[in-house]
């Protein structure tokens, strides 16, 4: 047998539920376990106060993160405007990585670009299939599907942040606003954890996605929140 | 006296929980510790009331709600809730919230070996070994619970198999012969 087949026969070993039938557990009947649900239109209800819940938050804060980015960007074009070649150089790397975000989330592609070294590396991204994109240009080729970068008010909220040296782990959500709709109505969005990014003299020189990139939050989403439920 | 099931809604959701509960508790279970699971199943079924009209007849019903439970223990695990976000918070400084199955199972150590090596994959790639080999769906049915195509599922599947070997070999390298690997020993 070789060592794959072992490992995998292990796992099926190790499963802890090999047959759901054999548990031994209370469990209501289909009838009374529908006693416990309110009715689907109480239900919907409190699903889309949910959503309201959401859209009341996420009206609030993009516009304080604007108001922030406005800041910081300000301070960057002012920094800029002093004579040095590479005023981001001294920025931190969270700073270099809140940065980076208010720039992705204007649709602004080439300022993108801009933030990463000529040889830096992109592990990982959701659009790549191969895993990884060296250079700016593979950089490009990708970021330009992203749709945050066609203006239309999606946009990364960065929601952890924790620094060690020159590397920044984050987590973030990704909402989708669509550029046709309501930019207060979230119409989906997708997270990803333990994301990292390697910052060097203000430049990016690594940046590895985390892992469940794919676009759960929206299939999610769009499960719960399907017009006519 | 037990309420009756009446409505089309309520005869189908009444037929996919009372064939399909056991599958679908078993599916958090393997990935949740007890309590949580119960909160995850109760999620699943609570979703699956809602859009019971759209669910699909037949078999194909169990894969429904098997997406479900995929996206429902998604969410669970890094959804909107501060209680999550605290939960992250705590995974970053290496507190673990999902127990990990290892710690869940008394297990002899070769098999805690290999779920230790399957806890260490990337969380899709962990997914979709165990949706192979523990919910014992083909490819067909991966995909579409994970809703990505048969051959994104065949290269994820394979991806993940040779990362086990590789973190295994890793493991192993310096305290295993050659003749102990193809004996399988640990």
């Amino acid at each position: 047998m070789s060592v794959e087949d072992r490992v995998i026969a292990l796992i099926d070993e190790g499963n802890p539920i090999p047959d759901p039938n054999d548990l031994d557990r209370d469990r209501l009947d289909a009838a009374a376990y529908l006693a416990t649900l309110e009715p689907r239109s109480s239900a919907v209800t409190q699903v889309d106060t949910r959503r309201e819940d959401q859209k009341a938050k996420r009206t609030y804060w993009p516009w304080l993160t604007a108001a922030m980015v406005i800041v910081l960007v300000g301070l960057a074009v002012v920094l800029a405007n002093q004579g040095d070649d590479n005023p981001a150089a001294d920025a931190s790397p969270e700073e270099v990585l809140v940065d980076y975000t208010a720039v992705r989330n204007s649709g602004d592609i080439d300022g993108v670009i801009e933030f990463y070294a000529e040889d830096a590396v992109v592990e990982n991204h959701p659009l790549d299939d191969d895993g990884i994109a060296n250079g700016t240009a593979e950089i490009r080729a990708l970021e330009e599907q992203v749709p945050g970068h066609q203006g239309s008010g999606d946009g990364i909220e960065i929601i952890d942040m924790v620094v060690s040296g020159n590397t920044v782990t984050f987590d973030y959500m990704f909402f989708q606003r669509g550029a046709e709709a309501d930019s207060s109505v979230i119409q989906g969005c997708l997270g990803a954890r333990d994301n990292q990014v390697t910052v060097e003299d203000g430049k990016i020189t690594l940046y590895v996605w985390g892992p469940d990139s794919e676009i759960l939050c929206l299939d999610w989403l769009d499960s719960v929140f399907a017009p006519g439920t | 006296m037990e309420p009756s099931v009446s409505s089309q809604a309520e005869s189908t959701f009444a037929a996919l929980y009372g064939r399909y509960e056991p599958q679908i508790y078993a599916y958090c279970r393997r990935r949740f510790a007890a309590e949580v699971a119960e909160d995850v199943l109760a999620d699943v079924f609570l979703t699956a009331w809602q859009k019971i009209d759209s669910a699909p007849a037949g078999e194909d019903s169990l894969r429904w709600l098997y997406r479900i439970a995929y996206l429902t223990a998604s969410n669970h695990r890094r959804g909107f809730t501060r209680r999550n976000r605290l939960v992250a918070k705590l995974e970053l400084t290496g507190i673990k919230f999902e127990p990990s199955v290892v710690d869940q199972v008394v297990v002899r150590d070769e098999i805690r070996n290999a779920l230790t090596l399957l806890d260490g994959l990337r969380p899709a790639e962990r997914e979709i070994i165990r949706l192979s080999v523990w919910e014992r769906l083909s490819i067909k049915e991966i995909s579409d619970v994970l809703s990505i195509s048969p051959e994104a599922a065949t290269q994820r599947l394979h991806r993940a198999r040779k990362h086990l070997v590789r973190d295994y070999e890793r493991k192993n390298r310096k305290r295993l012969s050659p003749a102990a690997l193809e004996g399988g020993e640990w």
